[in-house]
């Protein structure tokens, strides 16, 4: 059975050779027991756990809850998210009614905005690049405000932003016209206290079993300190009346509102997207339906036809276009009408009747882009929640954006572009902000560069003659000025800025003629 | 059935290695696959169960390994092919989609491959039997 057990019974190896007595032993070896190894049986042990463990962690996954387990941890979440330049987390750490009124617009915003060429291509969820965030020492304390509804305050905690204007994914458009101003290109670096505002509160809401930032409640919230209202009843507000279809709930709507009826408006937005204004509603909702008592007593108005068609469908929700359309009746004693039949729309009312076609626009110029901007506010978003039908808010509106920037060419943002580089230190001085225009130092510092002599603070702003002037044409137009007058006084201006390059003022750096200052 | 096998249980280590990431912050598949549930990414019933059949591949994996040990070719074939299709399937729309891709979509993508070619080679050696 062994050698050992050869050795011990005197046998011979090798064709006769003599065994040798002294030689040491080999170590006993016991005998394998009969049955399956010790090996073989842990194997097996450790299959069935593989299988157990991965079950476990299936039915784990399939039925884990979405959100976080405390307040806190929610705000936490939507930091970390911040911090990691993380969209998905982001979107993750929202209410799951508000993200989904929000994900598919933006996404689409997204899209356009980069065939417009004011993102860039490169822009995706691999990080915005641009910016580095990192939040420090990060204190959180919550209260409960109601069941599933609770504030979360920020004891302590320091936000610090490294912005690198270069780095951010714009587009050719956007970054020929921020190298256009040269201003805002320079990489800043800010710290804010987060616990600076005291009062300041985000609300976490429980919902899907977990708890969620909630942006619609952190704004009503703010809303009803500042307001000095009482909290409401949470759960206990206004309740969701939804329709049968799309259609069915933009006819709803348009009764509701025609009735002068909010409570019937506010029921017929989605209780998940819009829970924070159902909740709160009933702070605001009894004085609003004292003045529709009042007002209703002055105004009866009724919806004579309505047409709509679902033009797009994706999911649970829908767009729904308003084709025909036509409203009558009495306002504070005047009889009125209003119609559309989605190529016209025309009034009528006790001193005037007018008809404004949509070819007519087209005829007289404006173009498309125009035209087609009328058609889309007549469109809404209706979503279904539980079975029903309701209008969103949120979705019409970023619904809305897409199809106006659908109806975009690039060069209509290019022209944009051009005409808010020419007259840049008004429109984005006062539109963006994040330049400084007025700002002394750089209009010096401008002023010097270009060798100009006369002081900024002696001329007023760059181009205010310009604009002076612009404003008086308009002014002096008649109301019957056509497209051509409009062209021409805008062809004036845009030669009065340019000539201003010579004057002694600059158009922003575009456009700029050569020449010595000073020989306009 | 050791390379249908060895494939299977490197795909089933890969879905856990990272496959996307979104800013700084890394996902494994079942997170990126969670993510997309809860931001209601998944259109239509294919993806919806798709998306349900990736959280069963662990024990799926650990079927092909039983299957393989108790000498079950064709239930160990048939698990590993589906492992490794629903894999390769969802590289493919991880890949499309705007999260940017880490190593481990690579590495799953690769023992997904393995696995089908030690399928096909076990279906090869079959036919070759009879």
């Amino acid at each position: 059975m062994s050698d050992g057990g050869e050795a011990a019974t005197g046998g011979s190896e090798g064709g006769g050779r003599p065994v040798d007595w002294d030689a040491d032993l080999p170590d006993y070896v016991p005998p394998v027991r009969s049955g399956p190894a010790r090996g073989v049986v842990a194997g097996g042990v450790a299959r069935v756990v593989a299988l157990l463990a991965a079950g476990v962690f299936a039915v784990v996954a399939l039925t884990g809850t979405d959100g976080a387990d405390t307040p806190e941890a929610a705000v936490e979440r939507l930091f970390d998210a911040l911090a990691d330049e993380d969209v998905i987390g982001l979107l993750e750490a929202l209410a799951p009614g508000e993200r989904r009124a929000v994900l598919d617009p933006v996404r689409a915003v997204t899209a356009e905005l980069q065939r417009l060429g004011v993102l860039g291509e490169e822009l995706d969820l691999g990080g915005v690049h641009g910016f580095d965030l990192r939040v420090e020492g990060l204190e959180l304390a919550s209260a409960e405000l109601g069941p599933g509804v609770a504030e979360v305050r920020i004891v302590a905690g320091t936000l610090h932003a490294d912005v690198r204007p270069a780095d951010i994914p714009l587009g050719p458009v956007a970054r020929d016209l921020l190298d256009a101003f040269e201003a805002g290109l320079e990489p800043t670096s800010e710290s804010t206290d987060l616990a600076a505002e005291p009062d300041a509160v985000i609300v976490a809401i429980e919902e899907a079993g977990g708890w969620h930032v909630s942006l619609g409640y952190t704004i009503a919230e703010q809303w009803r300190r500042d307001a000095g209202e009482p909290l409401p009843a949470f759960g206990q507000g206004v309740q969701p009346q939804g329709a049968d279809g799309p259609e069915e709930a933009v006819r709803a709507m348009l009764d509701a509102a025609l009735d002068l009826d909010l409570r019937a408006v506010i029921a017929l937005t989605p209780p998940d997207e819009m829970r924070a204004l159902h909740d709160y509603a009933p702070l605001f909702l009894d004085e609003v339906e004292a003045e529709a008592v009042e007002a209703r007593r002055h105004t009866d108005l009724t919806l004579d036809r309505l047409e709509t068609e679902v033009v797009e469908r994706r999911g649970a929700s829908a767009r729904v276009a308003v084709t025909g359309l036509a409203i009558s009746g009495t306002v504070d004693g005047e009889d009125g009408s209003l119609s559309w039949d989605g190529e016209c729309l025309e009034w009528r009312d006790r001193y005037s009747h007018d008809r404004q076609c949509l070819d007519d626009l087209e005829d007289e110029g404006l173009p498309r882009s125009v035209t087609g901007s009328l058609e889309s506010m007549l469109r809404v978003t209706a979503v279904e929640v539980d079975g029903a039908w309701y209008l969103s808010p949120v979705r019409s509106a970023l619904d809305g954006s897409v199809d106006l920037l659908r109806l975009l060419e690039r060069e209509h943002v290019e022209d944009v572009a051009e005409l808010v580089s020419d007259f840049g230190m008004f429109f984005l001085g006062a539109g963006l902000g994040g330049f400084d225009f007025d700002d002394e130092a750089w209009a010096e510092e401008r002023w010097a560069e270009e060798g100009w002599e006369v002081a900024p603070d002696d001329r007023g702003p760059p181009g205010a003659e310009c604009f002076d002037e612009y404003e008086r044409a308009l002014g002096d137009e008649p109301d019957g000025a056509g497209p051509d007058d409009i062209e021409r006084i805008h062809a004036e201006l845009d030669a009065c800025l340019h000539a201003g390059d010579s004057r002694g003022w600059s158009t922003g750096g575009r456009g700029r003629r050569d020449g010595a200052p000073g020989d306009g | 059935m050791l390379v249908a096998t060895a494939g299977s249980v490197g795909l089933g280590v890969a879905a856990f290695l990272p496959w996307g990431r979104s800013g700084t912050a890394r996902r494994n598949s079942f997170e990126l696959v969670q993510a997309a549930e809860r931001l209601d990414l998944l259109d239509g019933a294919l993806a919806g169960v798709g998306a349900l059949a990736w959280f069963l591949v662990p024990a799926a994996v650990a079927g092909v390994w039983l299957a393989a040990v108790l000498r079950r070719p064709v239930m160990a074939g048939t698990l590993a092919s589906s492992v490794a299709a629903l894999g390769l399937a969802l590289a493919v729309v991880v890949r499309s989609s705007p999260v940017r891709t880490e190593p481990g979509l690579v590495w799953g993508v690769a023992a997904a491959a393995t696995a089908l070619a030690g399928v096909a080679w076990m279906v090869i050696e079959r036919r070759g039997e009879r």
